[in-house]
């Protein structure tokens, strides 16, 4: 809406909201192109066809895209509630020969980091949120054995560093600050201190920030923390790297 | 309107619907802290620090928050105060503590912040590429590295101000305020208003002082100074700052107010009276006579005007250009100064010598200023407009019409450019025009040095520098370059003033008056050819690029054969016996294989002595050599400026008018800078002459530097023979 008025591209702050007052001060409906693309289904099948598509007590179809160590990446529509393996291991293929799951993010980095333990979880919005996550887009996004989960989520925290517009303090300096941090751990410069104030960094960026972007750019490093700890503290405690991704070294 | 009723820390609070939180929370006694929201200013939320608990999922910036019936609000509560210590962190991590601003006056708002939070250090890592200063303004500093993005200067300059120059650049970590498109401070359209300054919270834009020794007079009165026109519209608060740049100044009929020569570093307005502005040094330039043919005899110099001693190519302009809105007539150099006039712009912005002297012909009140009052006058439409419009109705016609070429300009013709020419200022460093560019535009220089220079794959070559009344753009304006295009970059040296003619009004002079046609055409045929032939020289000839640059232009050198000189001097005393004690040879300069070139000027590639002079005496001929004009004042600004010690001042005694009794004459010295004229009245340079050991020698550079590349000894008994 920013860019269409012809400023920077930058977040509004919220209230009001853009169905009550968005571009150029007039009501405005902003909808995903997943949204328009159930448009022409219940078009033709009726509401009440598309409620009973669900499975496991729910309602209606998602689309899922499936991505990263799965021999068949893509984009499926599924019945809402579907469980998350079923997607993983039938629609995408499962891993390559020999290797195991060993994560997945049900929506992208910014739902954070499931390990292959919870992959029983349904996709649908109760569930995933029960599961400390987010249903979100379902970009679902799939680590196999190998993976070094520090890195995937210092991946994460980049891109997110890469994509913040500016605007507000928390996701602009926060979003470096928690770069520089998780390259020093990559790098076996962590202290035992930096956990504390990644947690607190996590929080005011998860509090303060203008909109998702800075909201959720936490959640890679704090699910993976949360979920992988062990590996993490390897990194930071005893400067080793697990899965030997990490250089653990400086690099100029 | 209706009432609101909510809860903020436990205190029932009313306020009318459409109150913000931080206001709701303000009009009840709670502070809530912030750094990017002022009372006058629309709030943005970027800072974040007003975050509060609401209610909702996250914390809301309280700025921008609109309070709401029955709302529960805290601002103080355990997550508030942490969320808000580690946004103070992350922003100390990268603030220079203590900034400009803390330095100045100690009320730094992130640094209060953060020492009212206790915060010591941060734990974060700073900042590994620095985002860097601008020092580009002469009256705020930009401190980049202090700037923390809350927009309040940006918000000032445009809707406080609606100048609207200042935005946002770059994205995420590496956004920062930028002026216009991101261009120096200095050289954007800021109109220095202040406004920035006065909205910015730590030291990232402050007020620049100026350090100097104090101003005589009594500093002026912010009141005063805005009611005059000169001052509508600056911002009150930013002249408070600068209060001790501008002073007010009383000066009785006869006071000399500024001398010509003198280093300064102040402009003058006229408030009141009448002053006179004159050259005190006569009009006039060295000239040696004599001869040496016998040892009985001394040469002599003596300062002779054109009309006693003509000189090749010296110019017949007849005003000589100075530092105020007039030129001086060369006949005569006195004008008159009135109210509403501004004297000494280019010594205060540049800080050249004064170019001429001022007396008070009546009792006049000036205000006296410096540097970046100046800049803050300049940069306001409304005084520029004032300055410009001035200009245009008093200045412009003399401007043209002492350009010997466009002389035969009509008034009629000059009356209809009046509105449609328009003045531009450029900083030190700005491109005005590009080699390569369409020509769109043709430039008459007001203030400041042009140079002027075509791009080679060696790099830069300085064709020439131009001062007031130089012109520039023709060649292209006139197809002769390159279809249109410009042939040559024009860039400033310092603080220049342009009147900028647009290509219609151009073509509309030269279809009208053929003669100023032909000269053009006649004068940037002859600039188009001496550059092709340089060239074709320069490349032609295997020398050191320097060499071949600047002694093959040469018409002739002195040469020491440092094989024979035995360092004896007696050429150097030989210089000065014939100059009347002056020597205009040092023995030193660069030497080529065992030759040291001991020549008067080297014609340098890059004539570092033409900057600057006051009043444009100083220049080159077609033959590249230096000429000094008759209107030099002797301030020695040229023989600083050159790097090899060629230029030197020479002082005579004259007899002026004695200060304060009418009628009176004085016997002064004042100086008038010379360099090597080989002698060329007579047979022989005197140091040729006087040297014992035949190690001096005048030669044509071609002949001597090509005979030394085929091998040859470069100086003989013949070449000798000039």
């Amino acid at each position: 809406m920013e860019a269409i008025e012809g400023k920077r591209a930058e977040p509004r702050n919220k209230p009001p909201f853009p169905v009550y007052e968005g571009l150029w001060g007039k009501p405005t409906a902003l909808n995903n192109v997943e949204t328009f693309a159930n448009v022409p289904q219940l078009l033709v099948n009726g509401n009440d066809w598309y409620k009973s598509q669900g499975v496991n007590g729910c309602a209606g179809l998602k689309f899922v895209g499936v991505s990263g160590d799965v021999r068949k990446p893509g984009i499926y529509l599924i019945p809402m509630g579907t469980a998350m393996e079923e997607v993983i291991f039938q629609h995408g293929g499962g891993m390559e020969a020999g290797k195991r799951l060993k994560a997945f993010a049900p929506s992208g980095p910014s739902s954070g980091y499931l390990p292959a333990s919870m992959a029983d979880v349904h996709i649908d919005f109760k569930s995933l949120a029960a599961a400390g996550s987010m249903m979100g887009s379902a970009a679902i996004v799939v680590c196999a054995e190998g993976r070094c989960m520090l890195d995937m989520a210092l991946n994460a925290v980049r891109f997110f560093r890469n994509e913040s517009c500016g605007k507000c303090v928390p996701c602009r300096n926060g979003s470096q600050k928690m770069t520089d941090i998780l390259t020093g751990w990559t790098q076996g410069k962590g202290t035992a201190a930096d956990i504390t104030l990644l947690e607190e960094l996590s929080e005011a960026m998860k509090l303060a920030s203008i909109c998702g972007l800075g909201q959720f750019a936490h959640s890679p490093i704090t699910s993976v923390i949360k979920h992988f700890r062990p590996e993490i503290e390897a990194h930071i405690l005893e400067h080793r790297c697990p899965e030997g991704v990490c250089p653990m070294r400086e690099i100029v | 309107m209706s009432d609101l009723h909510l809860t903020i820390d436990g205190q029932a609070v009313m306020v009318p619907s459409g109150t913000t939180v931080f206001d709701a929370a303000r009009l009840n006694g709670i502070a809530i802290p912030t750094l990017c929201h002022q009372q006058n200013e629309t709030p943005v939320g970027v800072c974040r620090l007003c975050v509060v608990e609401a209610g909702g999922r996250v914390l809301s910036a309280s700025c921008v928050r609109p309070a709401e019936e029955g709302m529960t609000v805290a601002t103080n509560s355990d997550k508030v105060r942490s969320v808000r210590r580690t946004l103070l962190e992350l922003l100390m991590a990268d603030h220079p503590s203590p900034c400009a601003r803390q330095a100045q006056s100690g009320d730094c708002e992130l640094e209060t912040l953060a020492r009212l939070d206790g915060l010591a250090s941060s734990r974060f890592s700073k900042r590994l590429s620095p985002r860097g200063q601008d020092d580009s303004s002469p009256a705020i500093a930009v401190d980049h590295e202090a700037c923390i993005l809350c927009d309040r200067c940006i918000r000032g300059c445009g809707e406080i101000r609606n100048n609207f120059v200042l935005g946002r650049r770059g994205k995420g970590f590496n956004a920062g305020i930028a002026f216009d498109l991101n261009r120096p401070m200095g050289n954007s359209a800021c109109v220095s208003c202040g406004e920035c300054v006065v909205s910015c919270p730590t030291g990232a834009l402050t007020n620049k002082f100026v350090v100097q020794t104090e101003l005589g007079g009594e500093p002026a009165e912010v009141e005063d100074l805005l009611k005059l026109p000169y001052f509508q519209n600056v911002s009150g608060t930013f002249l408070e700052l600068n209060r001790n740049a501008v002073v007010r100044r009383d000066f009785r009929a006869g006071d000399i107010i500024c001398r010509e020569g003198e280093y300064g570093s102040t402009a003058f307005y006229i408030l009141e009276g009448k002053a006179q502005v004159y050259l005190s040094t006569p009009i006039a330039h060295v000239h040696t006579d004599g001869s040496n043919s016998g040892f009985l005899r001394r040469l002599g110099s003596r300062l002779l005007g054109r009309k006693q001693d003509r000189r090749e190519d010296e110019r017949d302009r007849r005003t000589i250009p100075i530092d105020a809105s007039v030129d001086l007539p060369y006949d005569n150099p006195v004008a008159e100064l009135g109210p509403g006039d501004l004297f000494g712009e280019m010594t205060c912005m540049s800080l050249y010598p004064r170019s001429a002297t001022v007396r008070a012909a009546t009792d006049c009140t000036m205000y006296e200023m410096l540097r970046n009052v100046l800049d803050i006058m300049q940069r306001n439409k409304n005084i520029k407009g004032r300055l410009d419009d001035n200009y245009k109705r008093r200045a412009l016609e003399d401007h043209l019409k002492n350009v010997p070429l466009f002389a035969s300009l009509t008034p009629a013709f000059i009356d209809s450019l009046r509105d449609r020419v328009e003045l531009v200022r450029f900083g030190k460093g700005d491109v005005i025009c590009r080699q390569g560019d369409i020509a769109d535009s043709f430039y008459l220089i007001r203030i400041g040095f042009v140079k002027v220079s075509e791009d080679h794959p060696q790099g830069e070559l300085v064709l020439n520098y131009l001062g007031r009344g130089g012109y520039f753009g023709e060649i292209g304006l006139l197809g002769m370059g390159s279809g249109g295009r410009r042939t040559a970059t024009c860039s400033a040296l310092d603080h220049v003033e342009v009147v900028r003619i647009g290509a219609e009004d151009f073509h509309r002079m030269v279809d009208a008056f053929p003669d100023v046609k032909r000269s053009l055409e006649a004068v940037a045929a002859q600039h188009l050819e001496q550059n092709r032939q340089r060239l074709a020289r320069a490349a032609d000839v295997p020398l050191d690029a320097f060499l071949a640059q600047g002694l093959m232009e040469a018409q002739s050198l002195l040469v020491l054969d440092l094989g024979k000189c035995t360092r004896c001097d007696s050429c150097v005393r030989a210089c000065a016996d014939a100059h009347d004690g002056v020597t205009r040879l040092i023995r030193e300069g660069l030497r080529f294989e065992n030759f040291l070139i001991a020549t008067s000027c080297r014609q340098c590639r890059d004539p570092l002595c033409m900057v600057g002079c006051p009043v444009g005496s100083i220049r080159r001929r077609q033959s590249l050599e230096v000429i000094i004009e008759d209107w030099c004042i002797g301030c020695g600004l040229c023989a600083k400026n050159c790097p090899y010690g060629n230029i030197t001042l020479h002082p005579f005694e004259v007899s002026v008018d004695s200060q304060g009794a009418a009628g009176h004459r004085a016997v002064v010295t004042k100086q008038k800078a010379t360099s090597c004229d080989l002698c060329t009245e007579h047979a022989e340079p005197s140091c040729v002459y006087a040297c014992p050991h035949d190690a001096a020698h005048r030669v044509d550079p071609n002949e001597f530097f090509r005979s030394i590349i085929s091998g040859q000894s470069g100086v003989s008994e013949k070449t000798d023979a000039h």
